[in-house]
């Protein structure tokens, strides 16, 4: 049912926009935003349902549990949360707003066949659904960076999607079906068969390779400052969100049907990966003066912390969930919120985004509130207590010291006090003037616009309601 | 409306509103200070007053409540607990949980502190009238109270131990209540610190507690409530000593005894009605309810109670010897409450824990009827506290002369006041129990005692005046809202020998373990005692009263004569300059070279501070130089990656 009212707004909201040219961007959006209600309603229920859907026929191949129904809604959340911010951007710019709709609710549709396929071949095509329309929202606005951040995405999304194809095919190879779920039954074949065993771990190899592309992991980031620069900001949103959930959500549903198999070798892998991917980022991060740069690495450290998670996926499959699903919830909330507040920060008859560090100078004295509202989510970011953002950091470490990964753990540590440097300097631009930087802002107003002002405080009150009442959450997500 | 009160509140409803009136007063205070800020002190000044006043007073009438209460349920023990609050933190199996318990010791505990505690409020109207930080000093003072309750109602020792805490850093801020003097700012953050020493002697008793208790099933789920506690002293007998002697250490710098009393005589930088509340009433009696509360342990371990009987003593009369020579009425008033807790240790040490308490108890009354008396001289004489400034009093102030001439007949031990029952019982318990040697120094310094309360009260109210002329036309009586709490703690002092049987009475289930029979009770040999430990008191009453007043030249010559001594006397016998020079400098030496020079500045800052962005400059150059923006180079990357990643996994 999600994936039936999500396509099924797409398509109309495709013919309403064809047929009816002069169809209002507000009415575009309402039904675009009952859809995602639709979705969020219909997998609460499922959610509260006992009963596990496992659909392996033809054209589902998907399972419906409680890990698909809760990405289902971290999706929705997030699409919701960059559509509603985007109206008054596109708007702004005199675009098209119904075909940005029908876009974002076609990655959304990818994106959940991602998260709920149990067949390789499903979960393919979902990803190139979600890919083919984040290539066109990538290039949505039509200024140079953003067409180069389209083509940059598509090249390498490609060459991406290839290695991925090479995955699955060896898995096919390995396994003789693209079934993720049959592989627990071969398992005792296939550790008597060295030879085949290698194909599988190939195909593992592949596969990662694939999946660290689109979650922006090290060593196959390098696309993710680019295209995150260059989207429009609303896009860049969804891509650090929505995208990145799905693709995590896929890709553990595949590591966990893999793991039986390949027992801790894989681990060591994703040890590597998290180290070099939080590292990265975290470093990368501090030299920039442009906070949406500034934002994308932060985005690819964020990515290292869940890898932590696949860490200890062999050790223990049911809190490797857990925190996963926990961080991708408040990362999406306060990521979201971030860049929201980007979003707001324009000036009258300019319409390139104003996202250089200069811009944010004395913000807290001209307006106190969106000041204070971005010192949140940039300090939930940086995982203080008592915002969202440090429960998430809480526990995935809590977990990874459980399995017995300290060292780890304390890495991953030395990596946030890192962070806290470059997502407090923002803050002291905002409170304490210049930074020392050479330009000093040419003042920049910030017009009030409600669909972001309402965007900004329902994010405000998720990362404080996630950070205040993190069991309640953990609770459903545990059930 | 009677009857919606009874149907809907409980016993253990009540135990909690005891502590919750005081959190709830405070808190509106602290919210007041806020606004005196902005409208001025004056505009809030009388909620202030009236919040800060009721909420001691709703917590004595819930205490006295709670009393008639449970000892009108006739046939059993009067003991309430309230339920666990909720569950505070737990480790492995075991729990603490967050719960108050009223049983005859916290009790009675309970009523001397709000009570005392009440009238201390009210008194406080009247002398902190006009000071700038009136709502600020209401919140600290009820915050205080809050803690002190949490300390004494509290059913475990953990729960005990945050009061204790707060008590502290209550007692930080109202020492320092007047920060602007740098010199008592200073005199709060000596109290802290020295307390900090004992609370560290608490913690470690508390962990060593939990050592001994690892590994026993017996004990269930909830170690350090004082129930199980009682009940399991048995398997604490082995490490029984070090326990009760670090304990000990706690009370020692809560109650100021040797070696760490120095405080008390500075923290007399407060207000005077602190002084009256925080020191002499209740939170330095923390020390001695704790060692009451936990009878049961100390009493596993003879050498720890022969220590806190023997340092009991030896305070005791260290401190009367000091308090003679003081020419700060406060000082006179702080050196003889520690005197007067030494006596409390010294009963409980010999095993007399109810005499201790009831000692506690009449202690409570008579040296807050002292301090209120020497705030409202101080009042009067517009912040005069020289002795040798005042004089003549009695003709000013007869309402604060009376009262504070009962107290001194009190705390000197003279029949018939409060302090005469309660000092008699320690001293006929330390003799009947062997302990002579000990009776002989209780003897002493309750000579010593009277001496040096009459020679105070000789100095302020008898004899010419001294002060000048022009100060003389203002002095004058102090207000209603002063003068009432004065009487009415003049009037317990006086009357509070009548408490002595059902005090101990109701305590003796408490000290069960602590109950000895070996001795003969001899009613003629007490009475004897009783009649020459009186005429003693008298005797030095009297001298001190010739000297002072007939003879003021005396006491110029005799100081003339034994220079020496009284040089040593006068100067506290250097204690502060010793532990200045043994531990305070050598500390300080150390932080600052060996610390802050030698590790922080080099190590920590030049390694740490200053290399760590160093790493990090060179590691992100790198990876920035990589991120050229060709896709080209990017793809080149990735596939070098993806050659990692297949060359990692599966070979």
């Amino acid at each position: 049912m999600p994936l039936i009212a999500v396509l099924g707004a797409a398509i109309i909201i495709l013919l309403l926009i064809s047929w009816w040219k002069r169809a209002s961007g507000e009415l575009l959006l309402i039904m675009a935003v009952a859809a995602l209600c639709a979705v969020v309603m219909f997998s609460w229920n499922g959610l509260l349902s006992p009963f596990t859907v496992i659909d392996v026929g033809f054209p589902l191949m998907a399972a419906f549990d409680n890990l698909s129904y809760l990405s289902f809604i971290i999706l929705a959340i997030a699409s919701f949360l960059s559509l509603v911010a985007s109206y008054n951007y596109v708007k702004e710019r005199g675009q098209n707003f119904g075909a940005y709709i029908v876009l974002i609710l076609f990655a959304l549709f990818g994106g959940m066949i991602m998260s709920c396929g149990t067949n390789l071949i499903a979960i393919f095509i979902g990803l190139e659904t979600l890919s083919l329309s984040a290539y066109a929202l990538a290039g949505y606005n039509k200024d140079l960076a953003s067409g180069e951040a389209s083509i940059k995405y598509f090249v390498l999304g490609a060459a991406a999607s290839a290695i991925l194809l090479l995955g699955i095919a060896f898995y096919f190879g390995a396994s003789g079906s693209f079934e993720i779920s049959n592989i627990r039954l071969q398992v005792m074949n296939l550790q008597a068969e060295v030879t085949n065993k290698n194909i599988f771990l190939l195909s593992a190899a592949l596969i990662i390779t694939g999946f660290g592309f689109k979650t922006a992991s090290v060593p196959f980031q390098w696309w993710a400052p680019d295209v995150y620069e260059g989207s429009p900001l609303p896009v860049t949103t969804f891509f650090a969100t929505a995208v990145k959930a799905a693709a995590f959500v896929a890709f553990y549903r595949i590591v966990s049907s893999m793991i039986p198999v390949t027992g801790d070798t894989l681990m060591q892998a994703f040890y590597v990966i998290a180290v070099l991917t939080m590292t990265f980022g975290n470093v990368c991060a501090i030299y920039q003066d442009n906070v949406k740069r500034m934002l994308a690495y932060s985005s690819i450290a964020h990515a290292g912390y869940i890898m932590i998670a696949f860490v200890f996926m062999s050790r223990d499959m049911i809190a490797a969930k857990e925190a996963m699903l926990f961080y991708l919830l408040t990362y999406t909330v306060m990521t979201a919120g971030a860049f929201a507040c980007l979003t707001m920060l324009k000036r009258k008859g300019v319409n390139h985004e104003l996202t250089d560090i200069s811009n944010l100078a004395a913000l807290g004295k001209r307006s106190p509130w969106f000041a204070f509202a971005f010192s949140v989510f940039l300090l939930s970011l940086a995982g203080f207590p008592p915002t969202a953002g440090f429960f998430a950091k809480f526990y995935i470490f809590k977990s990874a010291i459980q399995n017995g990964f300290v060292n780890l753990a304390i890495i991953a540590v030395i990596n946030s006090l890192i962070s806290v440097y470059y997502y407090m300097r923002p803050v002291v631009v905002m409170y304490f003037g210049s930074d020392q930087l050479p330009r000093v802002s040419e003042s920049t107003d910030e017009e009030f616009n409600y669909s972001t002002a309402g965007v900004i405080i329902l994010c405000m009150i998720l990362v404080l309601i996630l950070g205040l009442f993190p069991n309640a959450v953990l609770s459903m997500i545990g059930m | 409306m009677i009857q919606f009160i009874l149907k809907n509140i409980s016993m253990s409803g009540l135990i909690w509103l005891v502590v919750l009136f005081p959190l709830a007063s405070s808190a509106i205070n602290f919210f007041l200070s806020i606004l005196s800020s902005r409208f001025g002190f004056r505009r809030v000044s009388s909620w202030a007053s009236f919040i800060g006043t009721m909420g001691p007073i709703l917590s004595f009438i819930s205490v006295a409540i709670i009393f008639w209460t449970l000892t009108g349920i006739e046939g059993s023990e009067p003991v309430a607990i309230t339920g666990p609050l909720y569950q505070w933190f737990g480790f492995g199996n075991w729990q603490v949980e967050i719960g108050l318990r009223a049983d005859q010791l916290s009790q009675v505990m309970a009523l001397v502190v709000t009570g005392v505690g009440s009238l201390i409020h009210i008194y406080s109207i009247g002398y902190m009238d006009g000071d700038e930080g009136y709502a600020r000093y209401f919140a600290e003072l009820n915050l205080f109270l809050f803690f002190m309750l949490v300390l004494v109602l509290a059913d475990n020792l953990l729960l005990m131990f945050v009061g204790w805490e707060g008590v502290g850093l209550c007692s930080y801020l109202l020492i320092g209540f007047w920060f602007n003097d740098i010199e008592k700012a200073r005199a709060g953050k000596k109290a802290f610190v020295v307390n900090r020493i004992g609370d560290f002697g608490f913690i470690i008793g508390i962990f060593l507690i939990w050592n001994m208790f690892a590994g026993q099933d017996v004990i269930g789920a909830n170690p350090f409530s004082f129930e199980t506690l009682e009940r399991n002293a048995v398997f604490l007998l082995p490490l029984a000593t070090p326990i009760c002697l670090a304990l000990f250490a706690g009370a020692c710098g809560k109650s100021a005894q040797i070696p760490l009393y120095v405080w008390l005589p500075d923290a007399m930088a407060g207000p005077t009605p602190v002084s009256a509340l925080i020191h002499a009433a209740t939170m330095v009696t923390a020390g001695v309810y704790m060692v009451a509360r936990l009878n049961y342990l100390f009493i596993l371990s003879p050498f720890a109670m022969n220590t806190v009987a023997f340092i009991g003593a030896g305070t005791a009369l260290f401190a009367a010897t000091i308090g003679v020579m003081q020419k700060d009425i406060k000082k006179v008033l702080a050196y003889s409450t520690i005197s007067q807790l030494g006596y409390m240790f010294m009963a409980e040490g010999v095993g007399a824990f109810d005499a201790g308490i009831y000692h506690l108890v009449t202690h409570a009354f008579f040296k807050a009827a002292l301090f209120l008396g020497a705030g409202s001289v101080i009042h009067a004489l517009h912040g005069e506290q020289d002795l040798f400034k005042m004089g003549g009093l009695k003709k000013y102030l007869p309402g604060t002369f009376a009262a504070f001439f009962v107290a001194a007949l009190a705390i000197s031990g003279i029949w018939p006041f409060a302090g005469f029952f309660s000092k008699d019982k320690i001293l006929w318990e330390v003799y009947s129990r062997g302990y002579v040697g000990l009776w002989a120094i209780g003897f002493i310094t309750a000579g010593l005692t009277s001496f040096y309360m009459f020679r105070a009260v000789s100095l302020a109210f008898l004899g010419k005046p001294r002060m000048p002329e022009e100060k003389r036309a203002h002095i004058h009586e102090s207000s209603v809202s002063m003068l009432v709490p004065l009487v009415l703690l003049g009037l317990l002092s006086a009357a509070g020998g009548l408490l002595m049987l059902p005090i101990e009475h109701y305590l003796l289930p408490r000290f069960a373990a602590a109950v000895v029979n070996n001795f003969e009770p001899h009613k003629n040999l007490e009475n004897i005692f009783a009649i020459i430990s009186v005429f003693w008191a008298v005797h030095w009453a009297i001298v001190a009263w010739i000297i002072y007043v007939q003879k003021p030249s005396w006491p110029v010559s005799v100081a003339e004569r034994f220079r020496r001594i009284y040089k040593l006397i006068h100067n506290k016998y250097y204690i502060d300059e010793i532990y200045s020079l043994l531990i305070v400098r050598p500390i300080k030496w150390f932080t600052e070279f060996a610390l802050w020079k030698g590790l922080d500045k080099s190590v920590v800052d030049g390694v740490g501070v200053e290399g760590s962005p160093l790493v990090v400059m060179l590691f992100g150059n790198v990876a920035r130089f990589s991120q050229t923006g060709l896709a080209a180079h990017y793809l080149f990357f990735m596939v070098i990656g993806l050659c990692v990643v297949i060359g990692w996994i599966v070979l």
